[in-house]
């Protein structure tokens, strides 16, 4: 058992954080937001790129530094607490997909735009339907659901399909323009500012060049870069949450009222403590659950997948939570938008629904012991699967 | 004991919702959601004025001072309605400082404000806190000094909501800087259009501005002194139950439930588990807590009618009530899923909006009218007799 990081790491995320303060104060996040900005900044996933950090955790052969997906946790723990635009986890999520299958052509043709830092890349959050095409190839269909970036800043867009229908198990992978006509991008906002999609999908073809991968190597892609891409967006939340709550605590030992600090109040100490451990409880679980990705053991997996999904729902409890309760301790001074309080707690919100359903995690926690509880009971899938979900 | 509503009081929510479904259409809704429903914009202003000419400004005043004699309950039975159609509310002025103007105010005083209130055209902005006087609220030093005939006021009040479109401030200052903090302050009726005051809109995430309002040398006549000299402190807080009343209604709540069950009955909203079974467990649970949150809210109102001082108890509703907004504002951005964050007119409708409007506003309704931890101090002390540190 071994809860910190390496000496390299901690020198990556001081790297991390000392270049965000410089390039990428709050009045940039700000700028960026939709109407102001597209939600995207070129220049700064360009420089980011150049730092190495799209490139971090694909293996060598791909252009990357072979790193994992701990060292990717340090970067976006950091772009959390600096409010860095989301098509920086998008576009690594997307790479981590396509280094998967290093050979197939999404992968040659994209990868090295994306280590370069000029190529912004999106992912579906549902299945789509997959037929197959004489002479090679799907035809896919359906509903993706939101989709981050579709119809705005996104190049590109990676399409997880089932070609036993849109209930059926993952075994196709494909990536899309995200202006091919046959991508139907319904654009959108999040009250966050992001430019977030509906799409779906209308007869999209797919030929050989644009095939990731197919059978069982697709689903075994899409369970990873899924189980990653949870535990990275866990880590945003987590860094965005630590921001919150060392501007709460500056607050509360500055300001005076009853002739004292507001922090000598044991009601004002106690929010603190309870924000404070939930928020290392919470972080606690981002860790483990990377640091068993990590690991990769396969003996190991259905644990990780439980790791993941407690990562997820500590989360998704605590670090909305935490940012009310900093509005609580900050009052008016904090809810003026001229304070940067609100950004995380928009941020927040809108990264929670990302992780997925919290009945969904809740199942995958209760995994091994549903047979105990309900003998002889059998799940039936009612819906559209969400891409990634056998992960658990 | 019957907790239920009268008959009287089914046919008046009857004939609130009536006037509703009338007054507050499809323009006015476009409006609210554009502008707010604190907004001053054409269609409001008419709506209110509306409100206005049916008395309803005044409905608990008793006839002879121009009032429709009916109970608190039943304006928060009216409040309520307004409340789970998104109309523009029943503002703080109608629903705390007429009551206030009421219970303290000299026959002159409710001669002179009343009327006014009444037909609309007073409307106060509420200046109490100061930016060194937050929930230590005793501590503020905004002065006023008699000269003559003429009170002059300097200083400096903050989330002074309204202030840019209210006719006058309800304004708490500091009269007797040496007597003992509370016993120091004074109530005054200052018009806003005065020479010496300016305003600076401060926008808050919510959407409406609240603002700073400085005064420097401003002159008013003696009579601008509302009640006693000293006694300002008790109207402060007078106002403030009948406020924490108002921030206690529950007919938000009850929309916002209504409205998920609308997105989310049918189709599963994308990216949701959309398990039918534990949807219903989760509404049920909020129902409840809405259910407990009503209560509150109406036993205060009807303590008001027994001649009660609902201390303690409009501190519970407005705990309960705005703890209860955060808890339901992030059950449903969870049970609407990423499309629930689209904004206004998302792919899910009004519950998508809503959700995202009580999950802003939680905040500002959990520390506004006094922080929900100075509200358990309030009930520990006042209710049960708790010692004050």
């Amino acid at each position: 058992m071994e809860f910190g990081f390496t000496a390299e790491q901690e020198m990556l995320r001081e790297t991390a954080r000392r270049f965000l303060a410089e390039t990428w104060p709050t009045a940039m996040a700000r700028k960026t937001r939709l109407p102001l900005g597209t939600g995207h900044s070129p220049a700064l996933l360009a420089q980011m790129a150049e730092l190495g950090w799209l490139g971090l955790a694909l293996p060598a052969d791909a252009g990357g530094a072979g790193g994992t997906v701990v060292d990717l946790l340090v970067v976006s723990e950091e772009a959390g607490r600096a409010l860095v635009p989301l098509t920086l986890h998008l576009t690594a999520t997307g790479a981590a997909m396509l280094s998967g299958a290093p050979g197939s052509g999404p992968a040659r043709l994209l990868l090295p735009g994306v280590l370069r830092g000029d190529r912004v890349l999106t992912v579906g959050a549902r299945l789509a339907s997959a037929s197959p095409l004489d002479g090679g190839g799907f035809r896919l269909d359906g509903g993706l659901g939101v989709v981050p970036y579709a119809a705005g800043e996104a190049g590109h867009l990676l399409v997880a399909a089932s070609t036993d229908g849109q209930h059926g198990a993952a075994d196709v992978l494909a990536a899309f323009r995200c202006d091919d006509p046959a991508v139907r991008a319904e654009p959108g906002c999040t009250f966050a500012g992001d430019p977030f999609a509906m799409v779906t999908l209308e007869g999209a073809v797919a030929g050989r060049e644009a095939i990731v991968a197919t059978g069982k190597a697709a689903a075994t892609i899409l369970r990873r870069c899924s189980a990653q891409a949870t535990v990275l967006l866990c880590a945003d939340m987590i860094g965005g949450a630590g921001a919150v709550l060392d501007l709460t605590v500056r607050y509360v030992c500055e300001r005076v009222q009853f002739r004292r600090p507001l922090g000598s109040f044991q009601a004002v100490q106690h929010h603190i403590a309870d924000m404070a451990t939930a928020l290392d409880a919470a972080r606690l679980a981002v860790h483990q659950a990377a640091s068993g990705l990590a690991a990769g053991s396969e003996t190991a997996r259905s644990e990780t997948a439980r790791e993941v999904a407690i990562a997820a729902v500590a989360c998704a409890d605590t670090v909305p939570w935490l940012t009310r309760t900093a509005h609580q301790l900050h009052g008016a001074a904090g809810y003026v938008t001229e304070h940067d309080l609100y950004l995380w707690s928009e941020r927040a919100k809108v990264i929670e629904t990302l992780l997925g359903d919290r009945d969904d995690h809740l199942a995958a926690v209760a995994a091994p012991v549903a047979g105990a509880l309900a003998p002889g009971a059998e799940t039936t899938a009612v819906r559209p699967r969400s891409a990634g979900e056998d992960h658990r | 004991m019957d907790i239920g509503l009268s008959t009287a009081q089914r046919e008046w929510v009857a004939e609130v919702r009536e006037f509703l479904d009338a007054a507050f259409g499809r323009e006015e809704r476009d409006e609210v959601r554009r502008w707010g429903r604190e907004g001053r914009h054409t269609r409001i202003r008419a709506f209110r004025n509306e409100v206005a000419t049916r008395g309803w400004l005044a409905l608990t005043w008793p006839p002879e001072l121009g009032g429709l004699g009916r109970t608190t309950v039943e304006q928060v039975l009216l409040m309520d309605e307004f409340a789970y159609h998104g109309a523009p509310p029943i503002d703080m002025t109608a629903h705390s400082v007429a009551p206030t103007i009421l219970r303290c105010g000299t026959p002159q005083e409710q001669a002179r404000w009343l009327p006014g209130i009444r037909n609309g055209d007073v409307e106060f902005a509420i200046g109490y806190s100061e930016p060194e006087a937050g929930s230590d609220l005793a501590n503020l030093s905004t002065s006023a000094r008699l000269d003559g005939d003429h009170w002059v006021i300097n200083g400096e009040k903050i989330w002074n909501t309204g202030a840019e479109y209210a006719s006058h401030e309800w304004l708490a200052c500091r009269t007797d800087p040496e007597l003992p903090r509370h016993r120091g302050i004074s109530l005054f009726t200052v018009p806003l259009d005065a020479p010496g005051i300016s305003i600076d809109q401060l926008p808050t995430w919510l959407g409406p501005n609240t603002n700073i309002v400085r005064f420097s040398d401003v002159r008013v006549p003696a009579d601008s002194l509302f009640g006693e000299r000293g006694a300002g402190w008790r109207y402060v807080v007078t106002a403030l139950d009948f406020e924490r009343v108002a921030i206690g209604l529950t007919g938000e709540l009850r929309r916002l439930i209504d409205d998920l069950v609308t997105a989310v009955g049918s189709d599963p909203p994308p990216g949701t588990s959309g398990d039918a079974a534990l949807i219903r467990r989760d509404l049920a649970e909020l129902m409840v807590q809405v259910d407990l949150a009503r209560l509150l809210n109406y036993r205060a109102a009807w303590m008001i009618d027994q001649g009660l001082v609902p201390a303690a108890e409009a501190s519970m509703t407005k705990v309960r009530t705005t703890e209860l907004y955060a808890q339901l504002s992030d059950a449903a951005m969870r049970l609407l899923g990423p499309a629930g964050t689209l904004s206004v007119s998302g792919p899910l409708g009004p519950a998508g909006d809503l959700a995202q409007r009580m999950y802003r506003a939680s905040p500002y309704l959990r520390f506004g009218g006094g922080t929900n931890e100075i509200q358990r101090g309030i009930i520990a002390q006042l209710g049960y007799g708790l010692p004050r540190s």
